[in-house]
């Protein structure tokens, strides 16, 4: 454990830096906080509730490259011709595997307990079997130092799902705000090498105080299908803020990208989806499944309680309550699952 | 494959901008396709204003007499219609401003001038790329989907999702009367991400609802009268059906 000033904790980002992470932090940027990579003119933010995006944007980018292939677009008489092998059958494509994993290693530093918990529902899904190659080059070596949270605002509710504390190996480093100063305690190996020190340290964590507390009753589908969301959606505009802000959605897209002026030179890209978007439960014939927002809506409640329940064993909710404060209505699920305790 | 491109009344900023923004990619364009016709660019081909084309690409809205003959004479002569622009495919400021002043029985010699229209009021029109001015990526995307024979993606999310995505603070927070919520993106939020609030220059997309959005503006002391002008600039004829409900 140690005592460091705020000059010393910027010295830890720098030495971050020198030992080749990409340091990624909270930062205060046009009005709201988000994660950013923490740079030279990127001030770090330890006074914050929320940050508008989430460690899944680094671990997940959207619209990140998977691989490049050829096709066999053709210049004919016709025009110019590229066989899509879905479309045209089998067709003689070679894939390149042109991947090269990223260079640095992630550090994510000043996160608190919820977005930690997120890395956590990210890591079930993605590193369970078969593993995501991508997210896995990204997650290994990750080094993560945790801000305490003391107080939670109106739409935090981590307690309430069980994702106030960190979970056991998520945290390199323990920051917590004391007076002008912090105290960070070494909680891994490389977090004790960081500050010098040797041996790891188990600490008692602060229990963020939350101004509202609930019990959901969410384990079966069944209960979410015998509710009626529909006053509570009136005023939903099905915008999909709730999926975009969210730090376990994790939804994607597959998309092939052309470009007119190399059109044998394919670039396969993964971008995000959401299941408030139509084209998410749309099927060839132009038939959806998810069709009004109630529909949606309940599928997204399904999603993060029962099915992540019983596929890994944890919520996929982790209670930062971003779905409510960045919704531009304000739509608040907490007392559709549940009831309002404290 | 022959492509033509054609222009109505409008700014012209749509070719404009194709020619602007393609960047490396309008050789490949000119290499790969045979173009008959690029009012700014290329005289018709062969004499014909309205050369017989595979595809044709439509901008501006339908204002004048010579419009509406031109535009039919390019639906005979194409394949396939496509509107390029937010004029084509909603009528853009011309739809409400056309309606909002006395057009007069002042003609020109050969030129009356109506009510703007879209070009769907017209004929029937087989895609609509949106966008004041269009997109070019949308417009590469939608052209090689189109000779594959493939059906071209039209954008199912609204402009707050891409604002998110962008990382922006929501204006609508702020006080600031933004159509976000309802209208349509693939814009990646060009205008909310340098503070200025959304236009809705796309129209409304796919499940836009408006009812939940005049509900959204009430909640934050704003007044839907103040929305509705903002909603006609832009959504012409697409807002006029959605707001007479």
């Amino acid at each position: 454990m140690a005592k460091l000033s705020w000059h010393e904790i910027l010295g830890l980002i720098t030495e971050l830096q020198k030992r080749g992470f990409d340091v990624v932090g909270p930062s205060s940027e046009g009005g709201v906080v988000k994660l950013l990579p923490l740079e030279e003119n990127t001030k770090l933010e330890t006074n914050y509730v929320r940050t508008l995006n989430s460690p899944k944007d680094f671990l997940l980018p959207n619209k990140e490259r998977l691989f490049r292939y050829k096709s066999t677009a053709t210049v004919t008489s016709y025009g110019l011709k590229i066989r899509f092998p879905t479309v045209e059958g089998p067709c003689p494509i070679t894939i390149v595997p042109e991947y090269s994993p990223p260079r640095g290693r992630i550090a994510f530093f000043g996160i608190h307990p919820c977005m930690v918990n997120s890395i956590r529902y990210l890591d079930k899904v993605m590193l369970s079997d078969p593993a995501d190659p991508y997210y896995k080059a990204r997650r290994e070596g990750l080094f993560i130092a945790v801000l305490e949270c003391d107080e939670g605002d109106e739409y935090c509710f981590c307690k309430s799902v069980g994702c106030e504390k960190v979970p056991n190996g998520y945290a390199d480093l323990s920051i917590k705000k004391e007076g002008d100063g912090f105290v960070v305690t070494p909680r891994s190996p490389t977090g004790s090498s960081l500050l010098m020190e040797e041996g790891v340290e188990q600490i008692e964590e602060t229990i963020p105080k939350m101004k509202e507390e609930y019990l959901f009753d969410a384990k079966d589908e069944k209960s979410i299908d015998l509710k009626d969301p529909a006053n509570l959606l009136e005023d939903c505009t099905i915008c999909s803020s709730c999926t975009v802000v969210c730090p376990t959605c994790y939804c994607s897209d597959i998309q092939d990208r052309f470009s007119l002026m190399d059109p044998s030179n394919v670039e396969r890209i993964r971008t995000r989806m959401s299941c408030q978007r139509k084209s998410y439960s749309s099927i060839a014939g132009g038939v959806t499944f998810l069709r009004t927002k109630n529909e949606r809506f309940k599928w997204r409640m399904k999603h993060k309680f029962p099915f992540s329940e019983r596929m890994y064993g944890i919520s996929g909710c982790v209670g930062c309550g971003n779905c409510i404060a960045f919704c531009p209505s304000r739509i608040d699920f907490r007392t559709f699952l549940g009831r309002r305790v404290a | 494959m022959k492509l033509a491109f054609y222009s109505l009344t409008s700014c012209e900023g749509c070719l404009t901008t194709l020619i602007t923004k393609l960047g490396p990619d309008i050789e490949g364009l000119w290499n790969n396709f045979d173009i008959d016709y690029f009012k700014l660019v290329r005289e018709p081909v062969g004499g014909s204003k309205f050369p017989k084309a595979d595809i044709a690409f439509v901008e501006g809205a339908v204002v004048t007499n010579l419009d509406r003959e031109h535009l039919l004479e390019i639906r005979k002569n194409s394949r396939f219609v496509v509107a390029i622009g937010t004029c084509a495919s909603s009528g853009n400021i011309a739809y409400i401003a056309s309606r909002n002043v006395k057009l007069g029985k002042k003609a020109l010699s050969v030129l009356e001038v109506h009510e703007a229209e879209p070009l769907s009021s017209v004929i029937a029109v087989d895609f609509e790329l949106n966008g004041c001015p269009v997109n070019a990526d949308e417009f590469i995307d939608a052209l090689l989907r189109l000779v594959n024979g493939l059906e071209p993606i039209q954008p199912d999310f609204s402009v707050c999702y891409q604002c998110k995505l962008a990382g922006n603070a929501c204006l609508l927070d702020r006080g600031q009367l933004c159509l976000g919520p309802i209208a349509m993106g693939g814009c990646d939020a060009a205008c909310t991400s340098v503070g200025s609030p959304c236009f809705g220059c796309r129209g409304p997309y796919v499940d836009a609802d408006l009812k939940a959005y005049f509900r959204t503006l009430e909640k934050k002391g704003m007044k839907i009268e103040d929305a509705k002008p903002l909603l006609q600039m832009f959504m012409g004829k697409k807002i006029k059906e959605v707001l007479k409900e």
